[in-house]
């Protein structure tokens, strides 16, 4: 009889333990506690609604679990004077806050929105069309990779001098990998960074020095402005957008630690603008690399058109812009852009009036 | 002083809460010292590295004691607005309320028990020096006409994303000139928020670009710039600077020469003593990045303790060792992301014309021997 009883025992704490096991699992390495998060320049999400935080000001990348709830339905996000309710909601006035990035959680379609202070304080944010919401970063599952240690280390292995980061100019997630391009304040140079994820102790980072000509005349290294990586032709393909607006290819699989990789320009974008965000949509059944840009309206390529455009480093890039682009009118001073779902974009875009505006468009109308 | 709008409620209290609150108060008080606020008589701040990072509300003021309902329904917002305010609460000898964000100076904040105001606050400027742009790089009035860069160097840490606004360069007609500087997010700025890096628009600088063939070069060659900051950046606490700044620039011609050490003046002390070795550049270099690119080394590649200080509107370093030096071969090993005011550097040009048929060096340091006698 008593051994009934321990046996029924350990079986209970067998589906006990079964039960809570999934708890126990930490496939990304996290700790947990309260990152000291300097500053949000750049937001990405990756596998599990796992968000990924750059920090410009430690230059580090941190990534969070949001534990986001799974929903396939996005709710359309239309805010007016987004700015304006921001600070309220912060207890400041909108010219003491800056909006540094947003991203939606392909998970749970939820918009994060970053936000600095003007003393530098950053906040990060859920924004629908009926509340904004304090995201926690207190007690938190996270880890952190900070950069430039990384590749200081990198150098001591002979892989080439620390390239110091000092602002992330953009981050995503594709393939397993964090990319991050940064800029520093004081040479005129790129730095763009794969970690693998779930971050190691060992990290194999690239730091690469990248080349782009102009004209086929002049060829010229320049900052990465904001990237995304996306497949051309059924190759992946690192898609730039430079400091000096063109738009540049660079084969992923030749972005090696320590390699010079030219890449190929196939768009200029145009002058006083800074091409804010890239990201890729299908709208009936044909892929499109769409282009928040601050100076011009929304620009969308075809990726059929970046494909049959072969041009070479040797040749002048015909016409206005190399590779043909559609320009979507009502769409100017976009200041972010991210795909809400598979069929809708969420914008942030600053009004004749000065007023930031939150609207959702289908990819249909762009 | 008294708000007008505030009514404190009262409650009794036990002594030993009593006596909690002033200390609490002291304490706060203390750390407050050096700032001031206007508040109903309790409501105290709560500072920390200068900034107004808390709010306390002492017991009394508050109209019922329950922690549950305090933390439910006490909320913080701005006068005129209907928005509570985000941030993290706790109920500790009163409403201690921690915004996400430091509250802004000079702003009206109104505490609410449900829809009821139970008292009001604002905070005013810290009470300290305040900030001065210290210096512009490059500090030569000639610069080149493809100039890269601009360097603000501020005494005190200051406000992000005011350069669009702050920072005008002005045509010898006296017209402010548009795109001429990269508009970044985020800005460049060192890590304590000192040094600001300003680009002028690259893709105007680089020949062949569609912005340089639209809209020209920034810069004439043999023109005469005036770059002018107002008065009123404010620093991280909000305080302004309270003088404008001007500085005059002179643009020469095109300058596509890399920096080359071989071709640098060297005056080489002479053994036992501490004498600086100087280094002539032949033309002005960037200034954070001499600072951190040049070193001395031994023949057997180790570097000598000293110190790197820049001189004549950095045209000239000078490296000072720790020790005297003694008799032998040294090298002086210069990074090759070293960069003249036209960001070239030891590699390569700002841009290359592929034509010209060189292709750019590799190299991550260059090395030019001497010997100490």
């Amino acid at each position: 009889m008593t051994k009934k009883y321990i046996y029924a025992g350990l079986l209970l704490a067998g589906i006990a333990l079964s039960a809570t096991r999934p708890f126990f699992t930490n496939p990304y390495g996290f700790v947990k506690g309260t990152p000291q998060i300097g500053s949000i320049s750049a937001l990405g999400f990756g596998q599990d609604g796992i968000l990924f935080i750059g920090d410009s000001k430690n230059a580090a990348v941190y990534a969070v679990e949001t534990r986001d709830a799974k929903n396939d339905q996005a709710a359309d996000i239309a805010v007016t004077g987004i700015d304006q309710k921001i600070a309220e909601a912060l207890g400041t006035q909108k010219q003491n806050i800056t909006i540094t990035d947003m991203a939606v959680n392909p998970v749970s379609k939820k918009l994060y929105v970053a936000v600095q202070h003007a003393d530098g304080t950053p906040a990060l944010l859920t924004v629908s069309s009926r509340s904004i919401e304090p995201v926690v970063l207190k007690d938190i599952h996270f880890s952190r990779i900070v950069l430039n240690d990384a590749v200081a280390e990198d150098a001591k292995g002979g892989r080439g001098r620390p390239l110091r980061m000092s602002a992330i100019s953009d981050l995503s997630f594709a393939n397993g990998k964090v990319y991050v391009s940064g800029l520093s304040n004081k040479e005129f140079s790129s730095t763009f960074r794969s970690i693998p994820f779930p971050f190691g102790d060992k990290q194999e980072q690239a730091s690469l020095e990248m080349y782009h000509a102009s004209h086929g005349r002049y060829e010229t290294t320049s900052p990465i402005r904001s990237f995304t990586i996306s497949k051309v032709n059924g190759k992946d393909y690192l898609i730039a957008s430079y400091t000096c607006t063109p738009l540049v290819l660079f084969p992923l699989d030749e972005l090696k630690a320590g390699t010079h990789v030219k890449g190929r320009t196939v768009a200029e974008m145009g002058a006083g603008n800074t091409p804010i965000d890239l990201t890729t949509i299908t709208k009936n059944g044909q892929s499109y690399l769409i282009m928040g840009n601050t100076a011009r309206p929304v620009s969308e390529l075809n990726y059929q058109t970046i494909a049959a455009f072969e041009g070479t480093l040797t040749e002048r890039v015909a016409g206005k812009a190399g590779t043909p682009f559609n320009e979507v009118a009502s769409l100017t001073k976009v200041l972010q852009l991210d795909k809400l779902d598979n069929g809708k974009v969420v914008i942030m875009q600053k009004k004749d009036n000065g007023d930031i505006d939150v609207l959702t468009a289908a990819n249909e109308t762009l | 002083m008294l708000s007008p709008t505030g009514s404190g409620i009262s409650h009794s209290r036990s002594r030993l809460c009593i006596l909690y609150n002033l200390l609490f108060f002291v304490c706060t008080g203390i750390l407050s010292c050096r700032n001031h606020s206007t508040a109903n008589k309790g409501i105290a701040i709560g500072w920390k590295d200068g900034q107004p990072v808390s709010v306390a509300v002492p017991e009394q003021m508050l109209p019922v004691s329950n922690t549950d309902s305090l933390l439910a329904y006490t909320k913080l917002r701005l006068e005129y607005s209907n928005t509570d305010i985000l941030g993290s609460a706790a109920v500790k000898n009163g409403w201690v309320f921690s915004p996400l964000v430091p509250f802004t100076q000079g702003q009206v904040y109104r505490v609410f028990y449900k829809q009821t105001g139970i008292g009001s606050f604002t905070v005013t400027p810290a009470d300290t020096a305040k900030p001065e742009l210290a210096r512009v790089y490059p500090e030569t009035d000639t610069v080149p006409v493809n100039l890269l860069k601009i360097y603000l160097q501020f005494s005190q840490p200051m406000q992000e994303n005011r350069s669009a606004d702050m920072v005008k360069l002005i045509d010898n007609g006296g017209d402010t000139m548009k795109q001429v500087f990269l508009d970044l997010q985020p800005e460049l700025w060192n890590k304590d928020r000192t040094v600001l890096t300003l680009w002028l628009d690259p893709g105007r600088i680089k020949r062949a670009l569609q912005p340089n063939e639209r809209l020209g070069a920034p810069l004439a060659e043999k023109a005469r710039y005036t770059l002018y900051i107002p008065a009123g950046w404010k620093n991280t606490h909000g305080l302004a600077i309270g003088q404008s700044y001007r500085k005059t620039l002179v643009t020469g011609g095109r300058d596509s020469l890399l920096p080359d050490p071989m071709q640098w003046q060297l005056s080489v002390p002479a053994a036992g003593t501490s004498a600086a070795l100087s280094i002539g550049l032949n033309k002005t270099l960037d200034h954070f990045l001499l600072q951190e690119s040049i070193s001395i080394q031994t023949a057997d590649g180790k570097k000598i303790p000293g110190s790197i200080k820049t001189g004549d509107k950095d045209r000239q370093v000078r490296f000072i060792p720790a020790q005297p030096w003694q008799a032998g071969s040294y090298s002086l090993v210069v990074d090759a992301k070293l960069e003249d005011l036209a960001g070239n550097n030891l590699n390569r040009p700002f841009d290359r014309d592929m034509k010209s048929g060189k292709a750019p060096a590799r190299q991550e340091w260059y090395r030019r021997d001497f010997r100490i006698y």
